[in-house]
């Protein structure tokens, strides 16, 4: 590397700079650090990565740390902004950190400081950002296009990762080069590098006699460069905290872009602990993958394993590649392993493309004031015992009355901090679905804890330092960003649940702010589904729902009204709309006093008239209108006559079922209907007429059919020869086509 | 069955693969005729000194490379597939790029006998002489093994389990055994076999495991959406029309009408996924939709000015999918009368369909 001869020239003791270019999180670059640092043994190490956060290295090489892990920078007052730099065992900044301190020499962050970052995420408005270099995206796709690869990483991989020893440094180098010359650096970039350089000048003066740079590729043509006169740059910042957090490859693998993860972290571990044999790598993937099949239960040969191997490398030759990379070997995979089939191999390339690692932080490490709250309240509500890896279920009982004031103080506790944590995606209790039963008092949980659950725990810490206030903050920022009124009415639910009155005042603000929205039927109808839910349990939580009894009453109008035109749809489309139906029928029910009887009344008589709608959702409503007593068996031979057919006697049936059994002349209606079809429009008939029976009970069908033959004047045992009788060699064939109609 | 002269792939495209032997920098493998990269070119197109190299086979770039691949390993290669998705097609390409012989070819059937694969006897020179050399009947595949090159295997999962154990041996061990003569063919460098098998077929899943894992299998996919479907049909019927006599365009709006109809009936279901359909036992697979209208382009030549209308169209749906089965008449009735009478721009078509 070019060493700056006028740097050394201006302090008599002026050290050697060797400037490493990386890529963050790989592993090429480690294993020539390493090498390098052997060599040349560095008195110091200055690393890309925030500088107020140099304190933070003595934790990530502590013993008992095992990455992944990631640094954690976030503001003290709320809005809360983040960032994080994750490491990896095979992260280059890691391996120089952790040769640096293992061999006695100083290192040094020497990036911007995290306050800076974060003040520029405030200003920007944006929750969390990935360290560095995201816009550059498309200039590294272009670089892979000019060197005729179609995907960055298999470029990378190829031209980087499997490198011979000592060639990546250079490479390195030109490609920061090249990249510089796609694209013009942002000023964020100039200011980082200007920084980047006074520290590297700081350093100078202090005596060392080599001194290594990690920093990325990009970055690497300028660090060296003297610019006469140059002062760090001014910075603006906001208070803002440090810690470290475990991390999970699957993390990793789920950012993207050049320097903000690593799709395939478990193969990029793998290259790193086969320290540049690339002739072993296919091999070692493929075998790790027969293990994990066989443990799966399906076995493959060493030899399949070999052949897998060849037709990688033939694969790889095929693209001039050196060797197989991943992409190669994923499709040798599925070719032999797989057989053919991607799903044969999935489990087994998901475990050694992406694998499952989770960071672990020593005990009494660094800990976000959020951690220390959730163990408080742990404590507090009796939970200690479930902090396991062991599922184990959790009934709680709501009622004040019953258990006696601490009891119940107690159960509704638990409820709330269970579902505030539910809500900061701490994946630590699931509620069971019906397990907040009819009656409202009772919940059911299965808690377990899990690695997953402690790394989201720590990220709470980016919305607040309690639970509670995390909580709060982040269903606030949820009402902010919601684009639909539905998603507002589930934060509202979610606020009676977790207990925060205040929240679910602004949210009920919010939705009666937004109401002057145009929002469509379905929206309409999972709101009020919403509402009344607010309503049944509201009495057990907070007092004050008259705010929600009256936006109850103004959805529903908009129900009713928006509810004609979504009947105009295909039959798809009507089956979703039918459960819409059905809901609103129930809060129709439910809350007569606070819903508009007589628009109901309307909505409902329309649609069972109407020629547009779905025939599906006029014989629903015409179900409707029989329950309710608005028609009677006059009006409803007339609605047979008008509009029988089998969509509409689907949706007829849907509702009421006592009815068809009760009414022979509908049945005989259907009958004489049926007649008059040809053959074709029969058999589509018969797939509706399936699905409509299908979803009948044993004693409802028996009913149906005791109607039928008395109908046709057959025997009951006749009937039900016909119904339950062998079936002959046609009709299985019938079926057969039947099926595949519906299929 | 859609080229009306039918030549080797190797002599219809001579040219193209002389361009490609004249150009070669790359290692070609012992057995070879062109480096792997090469027949590469050959299957999905490019250049060779100034010679365009039309594609053969449009679809995936990376099923084509992975059947490349494995021909330089050594297992073999199964092309599987619903008919009609150019499984023959691209074996037959293969194996002309690869060895410049795309004729030693077995074609499966239940009654296909081990001596078809490995090797028979001239009864008469048999009798006369007893079990001499001069005696031995080759088959295709011993005599790809003995000169190293590719053997094609048609339709491999309709043949018998015994057969298919002889390909195990041949596929494992390279030689075939000749007891008569106590000795034994070993395979030259360069050997390789193509197989095809129809997902239709009840036979692929009855293959046996060991056979399965001495294969390759390559699945190659209908094309995915209509467009692409459509750019296969118009590519390759402008690519077999130039090679012939007479002179129709290539009918775009026939091309994008018969693709439709074929997928429509393929999958059950109209494109706007509205409404089940009847499916025809025919396949209306994409090599049928180019067949149909090289079919209709003829007679559109022959009979009239050129150009192809409805009626043309209208024959030739009936010819694709009615065929022998008088219950493919009502599917393809049923779905003039449900889907085409009310489609804007069908009517006549619909009106020469239930005219017929
Ligand atoms: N993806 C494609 N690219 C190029 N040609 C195609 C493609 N799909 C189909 N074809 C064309 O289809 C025609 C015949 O296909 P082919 O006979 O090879 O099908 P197959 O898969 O062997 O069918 P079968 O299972 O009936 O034997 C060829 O003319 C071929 O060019
Ligand atoms: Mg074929």
């Amino acid at each position: 590397m070019a060493v700056s001869l006028s740097t050394r020239d201006l302090l008599r003791c002026s050290p050697l700079l060797h400037i490493f270019g990386v890529r963050h999180l790989s592993p090429g670059a480690s294993r020539e650090i390493l090498t390098l640092c052997e060599k040349v043994r560095p008195d110091a190490v200055l690393v890309e990565g925030p500088s107020d956060a140099t304190g933070i290295m003595a934790e990530l090489t502590r013993e008992g740390c095992v990455p992944p892990v990631a640094v954690l920078a976030y503001t003290e007052a709320p809005p809360v902004r983040s960032f994080m730099l994750p490491f990896a065992s095979y992260s280059p900044e890691y391996i120089a950190i952790k040769w640096a301190l293992e061999n006695g020499a100083d290192a040094e962050f020497i990036d911007l400081p995290s306050t800076a970052t974060l003040a520029k995420l405030s200003r920007k408005n944006t929750v969390e950002k990935p360290e560095g270099m995201e816009e550059e995206l498309s200039v590294y796709q272009r670089f892979a296009l000019a060197s005729g690869e179609t995907d960055f990483d298999a470029f990378w991989e190829n031209a980087f990762e499997h490198l011979p020893d000592g060639g990546y440094r250079q490479a390195a180098f030109a490609f920061g080069e090249g990249m510089r010359s796609l694209s013009a650096p942002s000023e964020e970039n100039l200011t980082r590098e200007r920084f980047m350089r006074s520290r590297i000048r700081a350093a100078s003066t202090r005596g060392y006699r080599d001194i290594l740079v990690v920093c990325g590729a990009y970055h690497a043509p300028e660090l060296d460069k003297e610019y006469p006169d140059e002062t760090p740059p001014e910075l603006e910042t906001v208070p803002g905290r440090l810690t470290l957090m475990p991390y999970s490859y699957l993390r990793l693998a789920a950012k993207t872009g050049y320097g903000a993860g690593n799709q395939s972290p478990f193969y990029y571990e793998l290259l790193w602990k086969m320290r540049g044999n690339t002739a072993d790598i296919p091999a070692a993937f493929f075998i790790g993958m027969a293990e994990v099949m066989r443990e799966a239960g399906s076995f493959r040969s060493s030899a399949e394993v070999q052949d897998a191997v060849l037709l990688a490398r033939a694969l790889a030759s095929l693209r001039g590649r050196r060797e197989p990379v991943l992409e190669d070997l994923r499709r040798a995979a599925v070719t032999v392993l797989g057989r053919g089939e991607v799903q044969t191999v999935a489990e087994a390339l998901a475990h050694m493309e992406t694998g499952t690692a989770v960071g672990v932080l020593p005990e009494g490490a660094l800990r976000t004031p959020t951690q220390d709250d959730f163990h408080r309240l742990l404590r507090e509500r009796r939970l200690t015992a479930y902090l396991s890896p062991v599922a184990a279920e959790l009934s709680l009982d709501l009622r004040e009355k019953l258990t006696g004031g601490f009891g119940a103080l107690l159960g509704r506790g638990r409820s709330e901090f269970l579902h505030r944590l539910d809500a900061l995606e701490i994946g630590f209790g699931r509620i069971q679905s019906g397990g907040q039963t009819k009656a409202g008092w009772k919940e059911n949980w299965v808690l377990q804890w899990s690695p997953e659950a402690e790394i989201a725990l720590t990220e709470a810490a980016l919305f607040g330092v309690t639970v509670e206030s995390a909580a709060e903050a982040r269903l606030n920022e949820q009402i902010k960003a919601s684009a639909s009124l539905a998603r507002t009415a589930d934060v509202l639910e979610k606020a009676l649940l977790c207990g925060l009155p205040a929240l679910f005042v602004t949210a009920c603000a919010a939705l009666r702010d937004s109401l002057a929205e145009r929002e469509g039927f379905a929206d309409a109808v999972s709101v009020c589904a919403s509402l009344s839910r607010v309503l049944r349990y509201g009495s057990l939580r907070v007092t004050d729902t008259d705010a929600v009894s009256a936006l109850l009453g103004r959805l529903f109008l908009r129900a009713c009204l928006t509810l004609p035109e979504a009947s105009f749809c295909d039959y798809q489309e009507a089956r979703a709309c039918l459960g819409n139906l059905h809901i609103l029928a129930q809060v129709r029910a439910e809350h007569p006093t606070l819903t508009d009887g007589a628009q109901w009344d309307n909505a409902v008589a329309e649609l069972s008239e109407s020629e547009r709608a779905a025939p599906l959702l006029s014989g629903y409503a015409c179900a409707l209108r029989l329950e309710a007593g608005t028609l009677d068996d006059k009006g409803l031979s007339v609605q047979i006559s008008a509009r029988l057919s089998p969509d509409w006697f689907e949706g007829l049936a849907a509702r009421n079922r006592f009815m068809l059994v009760s009414r022979p002349a509908l049945l005989r209606a259907l009958d004489g209907f049926l007649e008059t079809l040809d053959e074709g429009r029969f058999m589509r008939a018969l797939v509706s007429l399936r699905r409509t029976f299908s979803s009948f009970t044993a004693d409802e069908k028996s009913a149906v059919c005791k109607s039928l033959s008395a109908m046709w004047g057959l025997t009951p045992e006749a009937a039900d020869r016909a119904v339950s009788g062998e079936l002959t060699r046609e009709e299985t064939e019938h079926l057969a086509a039947l099926r595949q109609m519906e299929g | 069955m859609t080229d009306i002269l039918r030549l080797a792939a190797e002599e219809q495209y001579k040219t193209e693969l002389d361009a490609l032997i004249a150009a070669e920098t790359e290692t070609v493998p012992r057995g070879w005729r062109l480096s792997p990269r090469s027949v590469l070119t050959y299957i999905i197109g490019g250049t060779a000194k100034g010679v365009e190299i039309t594609p053969k086979y449009f679809g995936n770039r990376g099923l084509v490379e992975t059947a490349v691949a494995t021909l330089m390993t050594d297992r073999g290669l199964l092309l599987l597939g619903e008919p009609g998705t150019a499984k023959t097609w691209l074996s037959e390409h293969l194996a002309a790029a690869v060895c410049g012989d795309s004729t030693l070819l077995v074609q499966g059937t239940m009654g296909v006998s081990e001596e078809a694969i490995k090797y028979g006897w001239n009864y008469a020179t048999l009798i006369a002489a007893g079990p001499t050399p001069a005696a031995l009947v080759k088959t295709p595949i011993y005599r790809a093994m003995e000169e190293g090159r590719v053997a094609r295997f048609e339709e491999l999962s309709r043949c018998a389990p015994e057969v298919q154990d002889a390909l195990i041996s041949i596929l494992s061990e390279k030689s075939i055994a000749i007891p008569e003569l106590s000795t034994q063919l070993r395979a030259k460098k360069g050997f390789a076999l193509i197989a095809t098998a129809n997902t239709r077929d009840r036979g692929v899943n009855d293959m046996s495991a060991a056979l399965k894992r001495r294969f390759n299998a390559v699945y190659l996919p209908a094309p995915a959406t209509p467009e692409t479907e459509i750019e296969i049909v118009t590519r390759r019927v402008a690519q077999i029309s130039a090679g012939l006599e007479f002179c129709a365009v290539p009918p775009r709006q026939a091309i994008e009408t018969v693709v439709t109809i074929f997928r429509e009936l393929r999958q059950g279901r109209t494109l706007d996924g509205r409404e089940t359909l009847k499916r025809p036992t025919a396949s209306c697979s994409t090599a049928e939709a180019i067949s149909l209208v090289m079919g209709a382009m003829a007679h559109a030549a022959g009979f009239g000015d050129g150009t192809v209308t409805d009626a043309h169209i209208a024959a030739g749906l009936t010819g694709a999918i009615v065929k022998d089965d008088e219950k493919d008449a009502a599917v393809l009735r049923e779905y003039a009368e449900n889907v085409l009478k009310h489609r804007n721009g069908s009517k006549s078509l619909y009106e020469r369909l239930t005219a017929v």
